[in-house]
């Protein structure tokens, strides 16, 4: 496994365990499809919600936030609206979610430290 | 809430505009809007505020950040509003605060440094005006904006030194908070220390001779007549008429205030630190276009010269050698004293109120003076020549010369002239007298006065006017000469002290006009 999926699923981690903590109910993982990925598939409340996690190892090639574009949106907007169709929830509200997580090594242990932003309803 | 508010002006031309910069802090991906008809330059403050605002230490949220331009409706240019932006923005994000009813106008560098800017003067007009009491500026820009009485100018060099002037509680930490303070000015103070304008190098008393040529100028100067120098080359047309602002007054307050207003529009953006009291003098060359004369450029357009020359003297040396159009385009500011520009994106108007001095070669040889037996024109080159200048132009002319070359007996070194400053005085007095006696008009100089004051108010004996009015019979004279020659016979009796023009002053004037080419 490369590093750079490694510093992925580790952000993914933490992303979830984040969401749990906030009262969503994770459904789904890297769920996969021919068109794209969504990285989690959340309940919050009564809304279905897709999250997009950006991890990044510092700020210095700009915040992970920048790195979504709109036509990133574009297509899990997308992807969304396709697992909606599939489980049967078309009527279900549905939102777009996106966690960055900073990874900031630290000098007492081998685990780096995660700072979490999370933005609510993209649009 | 994360709003923030901050103030800034734009000019349209010579007005300044308040603009209101409102700044909101949205909880969605990372985005930069600029709303209410920003230009190009505008929409780049954009990167620049952001990195200026990283440079400096304390970066704007990585959220997006909608900026707003109120009124929305006026298109704004320029980037004297990167401080106010970065200011709105910095108070969405409760870095600072109170800077709502604050005017910020300086353009920022990426590493945060504060840029001067063009037009501070105007623009910190009217936000006094506006009422807004406190202006920051960049240092460069800081005399500049202490000319306006009564407004408190804040100056710095950093936007550090900004933010650590005007932070909240919350955001003290280390890098604003190490910072020196800012440099504070109170406007209208800096008078005091005004050293008076350096003393100008072009005296009249290096004119040799030109005896007849120096009283025309001193005629000019007295009345604020438009006047036209004819002459072989190397006679010191060009002399002289540089000459002419040394008499002329100096500038009153106001006047002061709207002259330096139009330098610091036109120069470069550092150059204005004090009032200009010395009248401009304005020389384009002949190959200007009437865009360069008048104003122009996309959009808004810039000031040109006849604006430069507001308030002072524009000189058209080589006058028929001026494309017809630009001359003929002179015909409206020289009416109405402004000039109206039309674009696109608007209208602007600026002050043109100028004294108009032409000079010109008798004809393209420049040799047909007296019996012209050095010319070596044809006839129809010599006939051509003059009558480039148009006649509704030179209908606008009041006075009329030739200027001969000076005669070696007017050379001896002890042969020195009047001085500038004494004549300065002579034209002060003259002024003095007619606007005393056309303050109740409304006017202030002989050449403003209307036919209808000549006719009743201010009508002359029938005895002075005799040999104007055969002159006029004869049709040596059109009806806007007798106008003219009557204003310079007003100016004449004001240098002289009298009351009112006598025989002899109308013939004085009638010489001053009736040379070869005038009607």
């Amino acid at each position: 496994m490369r590093a750079k999926d490694r510093t992925g699923l580790l952000g993914e981690e933490k992303a979830a365990e984040h969401l749990v903590q906030q009262g969503h109910r994770i459904l789904e993982r890297r769920w996969r499809t021919r068109a794209g990925e969504l990285d989690l598939i959340t309940v919050d409340g009564r809304e279905l919600v897709a999250v997009e996690v950006k991890t990044r190892r510092g700020i210095g090639y700009g915040h992970p936030f920048e790195a979504i574009t709109e036509q990133k949106l574009l297509r899990l907007r997308r992807l969304l609206n396709e697992y909606a169709a599939e489980h049967r929830m078309r009527l279900t509200r549905r939102r777009i979610d996106a966690v960055a997580v900073i990874l900031q090594r630290n000098h007492r242990s081998t685990e780096p430290e995660a700072v979490l932003e999370h933005l609510k309803d993209l649009s | 809430m994360s709003m923030g508010r901050a103030r800034s002006v734009v000019l349209i031309g010579m007005e300044g505009r308040m603009i209101e910069v409102e700044a909101d802090i949205g909880q969605t991906l990372p985005a930069f809007v600029l709303l209410g008809l920003p230009d190009a330059a505008l929409r780049e403050s954009q990167d620049r505020v952001r990195s200026a605002a990283k440079n400096a230490g304390v970066e704007l949220p990585r959220r997006r950040l909608t900026v707003n331009l109120f009124p929305a409706s006026l298109p704004k240019s320029g980037s004297g509003l990167d401080l106010a932006i970065l200011m709105s923005a910095w108070a969405a994000d409760g870095q600072v605060e109170g800077t709502s009813e604050v005017v910020f106008l300086a353009e920022l560098g990426l590493d945060g440094r504060l840029r001067p800017v063009k037009g501070v003067l105007p623009a910190v007009a009217a936000a006094a005006e506006a009422g807004v009491g406190t202006v920051v500026v960049s240092s460069l820009n800081a005399a500049e904006a202490a000319l306006v009485p009564g407004v408190q100018v804040l100056a710095a060099d950093h936007v550090l030194q900004v933010a650590a002037h005007f932070r909240t509680a919350k955001a003290g930490e280390a890098p604003i908070s190490h910072v020196q303070g800012l440099q504070r000015l109170t406007g209208g103070l800096a008078h005091h220390d005004d050293a008076p304008d350096p003393p100008e190098s072009r005296d009249l008393a290096e004119v040799r001779g030109q005896l007849h040529a120096r009283f025309t100028l001193e005629v000019a100067a007295a009345g604020g007549h438009h006047m036209m120098l004819i002459g072989a080359p190397g006679a010191g047309k060009t002399m002289l008429a540089e000459r002419l602002p040394s008499i002329l007054p100096l500038l009153d307050e106001q006047e002061a205030m709207a002259a330096t207003a139009i330098s610091s529009i036109s120069s470069g953006a550092t150059s204005v630190t004090r009032l200009q009291r010395r009248r401009p003098f304005e020389s384009p060359h002949h190959s200007a276009t009437a865009a360069s004369i008048l104003g122009g450029g996309s959009r808004v357009p810039a000031p040109g010269a006849v604006t430069r020359a507001h308030l002072g003297v524009l000189f058209l040396d080589e006058a028929p050698e001026f494309q017809r159009n630009v001359l003929d385009s002179l015909r409206q500011p020289l009416e109405t004293a402004t000039i109206t520009l039309h674009r696109s994106a608007g209208h602007v108007t600026y002050p043109a109120d100028f004294q108009l001095v032409l000079a010109a070669n008798p004809c393209p040889c420049g040799m047909n003076v007296k019996d012209g037996s050095q010319c070596s024109c044809s006839v129809a080159q010599r006939r051509n020549y003059l009558s480039r200048l148009s006649g509704p132009l030179l209908d606008r002319i009041d006075l009329q010369i030739q200027v001969e070359r000076p005669h070696s007996a007017e050379l001896a070194p002890a042969e020195t002239g009047e001085g500038s400053a004494t004549v300065a005085q002579r034209v002060q007095q003259a002024r003095a007298q007619q606007a005393d006696r056309l303050a109740p008009y409304g006017l202030r100089l002989n050449s403003q006065v209307p036919l209808h004051l000549l006719a009743n108010e201010l009508r002359l004996p029938r005895s002075c006017l005799r040999a104007l009015d055969t002159a006029l019979d004869r049709a040596q004279l059109s009806l806007r000469g007798y106008v003219r020659v009557l204003r310079l016979a007003w100016t004449l009796s004001d240098i002289f002290h009298k009351d009112h023009p006598d025989e002899d002053e109308i013939d004085a004037a009638m010489q001053l006009r009736l040379v070869g080419t005038s009607r």
